[in-house]
């Protein structure tokens, strides 16, 4: 089944030599890498989100006495329903998966569970949500950033750690504004220039 | 010390470039693979099809929307069977 290799009469015919082989290997595997799909989709559509939902809970807050302003997070609802429905047609039209865009997917929905898993448990950490939540979103941000080498998002990581821990010594109220903020500055600001770099 | 025989399946420029392309990502499409490594449909389908019966690769046939969609991966004896080959390659090339 195996055949001896004979680099010198295989450059007759069109067999490789090992030389060539691992050229060919090489240009392949070259190929293969910087295929990450970069989307800056998310990052807009999420970070509007965020940012019109913590603003608007602020504002009820700060300006009426609605009663439950929290109710303004609801926005995340119909966001979650786009995102879904943008993958999967997005899934339609790419030929390749790369590991890396198996990872970037999956710490995302892993920031998800955990997100909701804060809102359920939200009791229990005094209502702390916000700060924690924006300071978890610091970590899939930074490998986003990581993973489609994009400095500004690794910058928006920066700031959700810094943010997320000023959060924890403010007064609820103001911490819909700094989340907003942060927000802005972490994925809008990042969004907008990945959206600048696809073009 | 005697040199290692290149496993043949491996040691042709279509089938290696198929192989180290499957071995960079997670899955491919025909269409991905047949841009990438610059071949004809008829004989990318040939090869692949002998990759796959030597168990290197998964073929799965599924469609999208009307199209027929054919998807490959690397399995984990053609993983084993790609990394013998370049040990093999680097004893060739350290002589």
């Amino acid at each position: 089944m195996f055949v001896s290799l004979n680099p010198d009469m295989e450059k007759h015919n069109e067999t490789l030599n090992p030389h060539q082989s691992l050229d060919l290997i090489t240009s392949m595997i070259r190929q293969a890498k910087g295929n990450v799909r970069k989307s800056s989709f998310y990052f807009l559509l999420w970070g509007w989100t965020i940012v019109i939902a913590n603003l608007g809970v602020y504002i009820l807050i700060r300006f009426t006495d609605v009663k439950n302003p929290f109710l303004m997070f609801a926005l995340t609802i119909p966001a979650g329903l786009i995102s879904a429905i943008y993958s999967v047609r997005q899934s339609k039209t790419q030929t390749v998966s790369t590991h890396l865009d198996q990872i970037h997917k999956w710490v995302w929905i892993g920031y998800g569970i955990n997100c909701v898993l804060v809102v359920v448990v939200g009791k229990s950490i005094s209502w702390m949500i916000n700060p924690v939540i924006i300071a978890m979103c610091a970590m899939p941000t930074f490998i986003t950033g990581v993973i489609l080498k994009f400095k500004p998002l690794m910058w928006g990581g920066v700031v959700f750690w810094a943010a997320g821990t000023v959060l924890f010594f403010v007064p609820m109220a103001d911490q819909f504004l700094i989340s907003a903020f942060a927000i802005a500055l972490g994925y809008l600001v990042p969004g907008y220039m990945l959206r600048k770099s696809e073009k | 010390m005697a040199l290692k025989d290149l496993d043949p399946l491996l040691h042709s420029q279509l089938r290696l470039g198929v192989m180290s392309l499957l071995m960079s990502v997670e899955s491919a499409e025909f269409t991905y693979l047949k841009e990438k490594t610059n071949s004809t449909a008829g004989n990318l389908s040939v090869q692949l099809d002998k990759l796959s019966e030597a168990g290197y690769i998964t073929i799965e046939k599924t469609f999208k929307g009307k199209k027929p969609l054919t998807t490959c991966k690397i399995t984990k004896h053609g993983l084993k069977a790609f990394e013998d080959y370049v040990n093999t390659l680097k004893q060739y090339i350290g002589k």
